[in-house]
């Protein structure tokens, strides 16, 4: 900085003139609101992005850990047995025989909701005298029919009367039900009807959401509801004192045991944090997009003011006052970004619940999300992600126009001539970041940071390689194309290049949002095909017959009904089954499921497995990929199962492939499970059919047979028999619901990078109004500046979209071999989908052409003389 | 199984082979004790519920007392026979019933103590009348329409302690229950059970076992073995006990004024072997009190020539004791007098305030009952037996004495409906 910097301009201090240069900003900023209007626009969604997936994670996160909270209420610990409850005459023996009082029984199962709204909801069945000190139910008289209230409380009403419930005032009024009416249920395999008799008060609003789809009966109702008399779900306990824990664990038979509770809130988190995770990142993305936009927007308006920037400092603005004018540009942008980030993330996130939830139910466990949770730190996590971004784009720009010298300022070449210079030097550091990005998938690591660090330093790498490889491609279309391509197609092309600065931007910014899309279309069709090619594989039975629960795939499977297994055992046509049992049971890892398949007469094998080994003298279990995956295991290992007769000691003798459960499961071969458990039940079956049996028509008799157990509706009860192509398909369809989050994800990027594309093109079309000025008036007419500027839109578009390809290719290979994998533990076939590959190639070539549209129409609109009159350099 | 009716009520039939003959009739009884503990359960929950009209389960367990209205129960309207021994558990057909025990303790150094140990049977819903089948069609041992509550208190006169506890427990899956032969009546770990030689269908020897834990002090247990020493009493008219003018107003009243206990009681870590004497009703009724009793005050004194005496009195809004407080002496020899409220003079000499529920209770007697020659001061053993449970009532042992402070006896006071209602 020169002492001729000093001099004072137009007022007598700095912080007048500051004020002063505001101003012009402000004046600046008001005479192209189109074009801070679209840079706002991409920052505020970038931020609305990264708040709404928060929202959304959190809101259905909270819904469920709520859920829980209710079943767990003071409680300290629980016992819990082998996976198939516990003997209720534990929970007597502890209470008449040993004394405990603490400890209150349970009996929990979710249901699915037919009328009269259909939904999920979580019956809980008390023992309201043993809640004391355990959960707190507050309960309001409703409104029953008339001579009711005569006949007495109808708490005692509960207790007494069969079929009866009690359920908040929440829940009553979604249903838009009263106390009298009835809730028909679809649980373990049968429809139910509950007649409300009382209202669950809610105290607070966590009440609210706590007990939205709580279902509370009297515990001697909910075990007939399931149809387990005798069986307890688990005993609460609420116990400090570490010898009376240690007397109540050692009373405690073999197959049950006592365990500390909360577990199932930290299994949540260690459940979706992989999910989590992947969205969050996902939606950063969308905000590395906003940034590219906003960043774009600064450096735009910054070599829009060069002149005045120039003036002004040979009139005496300091270099200073420059710099912090344009950051405070900056920061207005990051602020105004922040808020309508917010206020379009709460709204955009209040969309996205539904999407959410779905897929955390589908993935993990099944909720009804009633209410928003906005959590503090998500807005200001997302506030400051997007003033960072803002100042970070100022900062460029900011220097840019404050470092050089007033009179290079004013020459828009020189900012041009810099960048032409730059582009060999930006190729060396984008070549250098892409090693780095190789050289960090390379090193052996299971972490998922690592994985997302590449993926970032690919971008890093491609951003830099951009310019050079754009000026390849427009000179290799100019050389190739050269003979079919008129004066007009050949000026607009190679006006690309000539404005490198400005192009080299917009087609970056299109292209990292094209590439994302595609990377993750791509990961998804890989995904698909692997589970595909997985399910023909695993169904090799003819026919599947199985009770649907609820929407939620953890937990026990309903048990098929005794008779109707016998029965389709020896059904005409079928030559063999298997019967497939599947529960969950306490491990060393925490609640985990295991599947045990029962085959009898002919059959197919099924299991795919990857590794295995000799059997040792531990009895012998196998794990699934995400299962050894998320506990670090190897085979060899041993964990500790609950089982029927104790706390058992497995060794892993193979791990097979399995897309079911990211969580993992374990499986057992049914001699060793009968000899560890008592429960003979099946939860599924798979049918084999002899040659010339009719698979419609079996299924038909499977049905008929059904009907004979379950009633007449069979849709109803949720029992299916489904051919193994349907259930291939089926499998399919809630596979694609799943990654429905990851399609508005995209759909969310390419918008944010249109928004990019629209206001680079802006920048880039109304910089050069003299020019298409001087074109008008050489008798370039309107459809031809429009046909001129169409064809930069498209060759912009093809060049954005084939340097996409590679990018997405990477990106795709990324996610697919490494974080998945680092996520979740599965190994999936990697291939690139073709139609991917090309719908992304379209979209950019559409998105650059609609996003060059309306600043052409302005273009187009300008009188040649008004044009030339209006160049203010 | 004999079944026995007992007409006269004038002869007192005792020491026979059978304790199953030693019936007993007395004087028209009048509400007891343990049915003012219930009622004034159910009077302040009236009293608490309806301005806010719900019910917060784990704060307030008595609340469930309300249970149903009593239509569907049997109602007591006329003498009966009655079946012993399978009367002496439990009759579901009527809404409340109880097996109600006190005494006063000691061991060998003569370190005193009270005990109160009190199983109630509450039916939720009646079952006169009605098309449902009941309990029958349910598929689940936690299905049941009877709730059982019981009262356990110790006083700890040199310590000036006094501890209370409560259970509150549904029917269903044996958590509580009666049992009628051999008797066993239960809640949870407390019981009270028959163990009567072979062949023998009398329920002597009575076991009692209780307890639970208070606080610093630890555990505070006591079992106790009871034999009779009188013959067993049919209360009213021939053990039916009318309560008030209107029909059905009135219960089934079987009674054991004077039984030896022996056992021990443990408080904390100490251990007292104990022995002394023990009082037992057994009472089931349908009927509920008339509103315009605000309480009572009941005694139950045992005296050491043998006579026991029971008094009671039925205070109206206005604080008085009304026509209908009346009283019984059952001589050593079993033979019982009735008193009728002109027969005696209560009067209160001594005031205790609880600080817990701001009630003021009268702490000290004076009983003279001229036909007999009684003139008596009776005093609480310490001021504070107050039961802060899901109701708040007094019930303590007392002392006995003469004019001239010569100890005569000791007994159990029961005071309810001094706690103002909320």
């Amino acid at each position: 900085m020169t002492s001729e910097s000093h001099r004072a301009f137009p007022g007598s201090d700095g912080l007048h003139s500051l004020f002063f240069l505001l101003k012009t900003s402000l004046r600046y900023i008001l005479q192209h609101p189109a074009q801070f209007a679209l840079g706002l626009l991409g920052i505020s969604l970038g931020i609305a992005v990264v708040v709404a997936i928060d929202v959304a994670i959190a809101s259905s996160k909270r819904a469920f850990s709520l859920s829980v909270d209710a079943v767990a209420g003071e409680a300290s610990h629980r016992i819990v047995g082998d996976g198939f409850g516990i003997d209720e005459d534990i929970y007597r023996q502890l209470r008449v025989e040993h004394g405990f009082r603490s400890i209150a029984p349970l009996v929990e199962t979710e249901a699915l909701r037919l009328e009269p709204v259909r939904g999920v909801v979580k019956i809980l069945g008390v023992d309201l005298y043993a809640e004391a000190g355990i959960r707190s139910w507050t309960f309001a008289q409703g409104k029953g029919k008339p001579g009711r209230e005569t006949r007495g409380s109808w708490v005692s009403e509960l207790v007494v009367s069969p079929g009866t419930c009690v359920i908040s005032r929440a829940h009553l009024e979604n249903l838009q039900a009263q106390v009298g009416d009835r809730l028909t249920l679809r649980i373990a395999g049968r429809l139910e009807q509950l007649r409300i008799v009382g209202i669950l008060e809610e105290s607070t609003g966590l009440d609210r959401e706590r007990f939205g789809s709580i279902v509370l009966t009297d515990i001697a109702t909910a075990q007939e509801l399931l149809a387990e008399p005798g069986k307890l779900s688990q005993i609460d306990v609420r116990l400090t004192d570490d010898a009376e824990l240690d007397r109540l664990g050692s009373l405690l038979p073999q197959g049950v045991h006592l365990e500390k509770a909360g577990g199932r809130q930290r299994s949540l988190e260690q459940m979706t944090a992989a999910f989590d995770l992947n969205l969050r990142s996902l939606s950063l993305l969308a905000l590395l997009v906003g940034w590219f936009l906003i960043d774009n927007t600064m450096a735009f308006s910054v070599v829009q003011r060069r002149s005045v920037f120039g003036r002004l400092r040979t009139l005496g603005v300091t270099r200073r006052q420059v710099f912090a004018v344009v950051l405070l540009e900056g920061l207005a942008f990051g602020i105004a970004g922040a808020v309508l980030g917010c206020v379009l993330g709460l709204i955009l996130g209040k969309a996205l619940v539904g999407v959410v939830a779905g897929t955390l139910g589908d993935l993990y466990f099944a909720v009804e999300v009633n209410s928003m949770a906005v959590p503090v730190w998500t807005l200001i996590k997302g506030s400051a992600l997007g003033m960072g971004a803002c100042l970070l784009a100022a900062g460029g720009p900011a220097r840019e126009a404050s470092s050089s010298d007033p009179r290079d300022v004013l020459r828009r070449s020189t900012l041009e001539a810099r960048t032409q210079a730059r582009v060999g030097r930006h190729a060396v550091l984008g070549a250098l970041a892409l090693s780095l990005a190789g050289l960090l998938l390379v090193f052996p690591s299971n972490r998922l940071a690592v994985g997302y660090a590449s993926l970032l330093l690919v971008v890093v790498g491609f951003v830099g390689l951009a310019p050079l490889s754009i000026r390849l491609l427009v000179l290799a279309t100019l050389s190739i194309g050269g003979r079919w391509l008129g004066v007009v197609h050949r000026y607009a092309i190679r006006c690309i290049d000539q404005h490198l600065s400005r192009t080299a931007f917009a087609i970056t910014a299109l292209s990292v949002a094209i590439a994302m899309a595609m990377g993750v279309g791509i990961m998804v069709s890989s995904f698909r095909g692997s589970v595909a090619d997985w399910l023909e594989q695993t169904l090799t039975g003819d026919i599947y017959v199985g009770l649907q629960g609820t929407v939620s795939r953890q937990g026990n499977q309903l048990p098929l009904a005794e008779t109707l297994v016998n029965r389709l055992t020896t059904l005409d046509g079928v030559v063999g089954v298997a019967a497939i049992r599947r529960f969950e049971t306490a491990t060393t890892f925490g609640p985990t499921e295991i599947l045990v398949r029962r085959e009898m007469g002919q059959h197919r094998e099924n299991r795919q497995l990857i590794a295995e080994q000799e059997e040792g003298d531990l009895p012998a279990i196998f794990a699934s990929e995400p299962l050894v995956f998320r506990h670090d295991l190897e085979l060899g290992d041993t964990l500790e199962v609950a089982t029927g007769a104790g706390l058992v000691k497995f060794e892993i003798v193979g791990v097979f492939r399995d897309y079911v459960s990211d969580m993992g499961y374990l499986s057992l071969a049914d001699s060793v499970y009968e000899s560890y458990w008592e429960d003979r039940s099946t939860s599924a079956m798979a049918l084999f059919l002899g040659e010339e049996a009719e698979v419609d028509a079996v299924v038909a008799a499977v049905r008929e047979a059904a009907t004979e157990v379950y009633g007449e509706d069979l849709a109803e009860v949720g029992f299916l028999a489904s051919r193994s192509a349907d259930l291939r398909r089926e499998s399919l369809r809630v596979f694609d619901r799943t990654f429905r989050i990851t399609d508005v994800l995209r759909l969310l990027a390419t918008l944010v990078a249109m928004v990019g594309v629209a206001s680079a093109f802006m920048a880039l079309l109304l910089e050069r109004t003299r020019e298409f000025g001087t074109l008008r008036a050489a008798g370039l007419t309107r459809a031809g500046v429009l046909h001129l500027t169409t064809t930069q839109s498209v060759v912009m578009g093809g060049i954005a979209g084939a340097l996409a390809i590679p990018l997405g290719v990477i990106f795709a290979a990324i996610l697919t071999l490494v974080v998945n994998r680092r996520s979740f533990g599965w190994s999936l076939d990697f291939f690139v989908d073709p139609g991917v590959v090309g719908v992304g190639f379209v979209t950019s070539i559409v998105a650059a052409v609609l996003a060059g549209l309306l600043p052409a129409w302005r273009l187009a609109r300008l009188e040649p003389a008004e044009a030339l009159r209006e160049r203010g350099e | 199984m004999r079944r026995f009716s007992q007409d006269s009520g004038a002869t007192p039939v005792r020491g026979e082979e059978n304790r199953r003959s030693r019936l007993r009739s007395s004087a028209k009884s009048p509400i007891s004790w343990p049915v003012a503990t219930v009622l004034m359960g159910i009077f302040l929950l009236a009293a608490a519920c309806r301005p806010a009209s719900r019910t917060t389960v784990g704060e307030s367990p008595v609340t469930f007392l309300s249970g149903g209205g009593s239509e569907g129960f049997e109602r007591v309207l006329e003498p009966r026979l009655f079946d012993l021994p399978l009367d002496h558990g439990a009759h579901e057909a009527f809404q409340i019933e109880w097996w109600y025990l006190t005494g006063n303790l000691a061991d060998p150094q003569q370190r005193r103590f009270g005990f109160e140990l009190t199983f109630f049977r509450i039916g939720l819903e009646g079952k006169e009348g009605k098309a449902s089948e009941g309990l029958s069609g349910r598929n689940s041992r936690w299905a049941t329409d009877q709730l059982y509550m019981a009262h356990f208190a110790v006083t700890d006169v040199r310590a000036r302690e006094f501890h209370a506890f409560e259970r509150l427990t549904r029917g269903g899956l044996d958590l509580a229950g009666v049992r009628a032969f051999p008797l066993r009546v239960w809640n949870e770990s407390w019981s009270l059970e028959a163990h009567p030689p072979v062949g023998a269908s009398d329920p002597f020897p009575l076991k009692l076992v209780a307890g639970d834990r208070d606080g610093e002090m630890g555990e505070v247990s006591i079992e106790l073995e009871l034999m009779p020493k009188k013959p067993l009493v049919l209360q009213g008219d021939r053990g039916f006990s009318r309560k008030g003018p209107e029909p059905g107003n009135a219960s089934y009243y079987l009674q054991d004024p004077r039984l030896e206990a022996i056992g021990n009681l443990t408080l904390g870590e100490s251990r007292f072997e104990v022995s002394g004497l023990a009082w037992m009703d057994h009472e089931w009724s349908t009927s509920v009190l008339g509103a315009e009793l605000v309480g009572w005050d009941w005694f139950a004194l045992q005296l050491d020539d043998g006579r026991d005496l029971m008094v009671y009195q039925l205070r109206g809004r206005d604080g008085k004791a009304t026509a209908a407080s009346q009283g019984t002496i059952i001589d050593s020899d079993g033979k019982v007098v009735r008193l009728s409220s002109q027969d005696f003079d209560l009067r209160v000499t001594d005031h205790w305030r609880s600080s817990y529920s701001a009630a003021t209770y009268p702490s000290g007697w004076r009983l003279r009952i001229p036909s007999q020659l009684i003139d008596l001061a009776i005093t609480p053993v310490i001021e504070d037996q107050e039961l802060r449970l899901s109701t708040t009532y007094w019930e303590g042992a007392v002392v006995v004495e003469s004019t001239a402070q010569d100890l005569l006896g000791r007994g159990y006071v029961e005071l309810v409906g001094y706690v103002a209602k909320e």
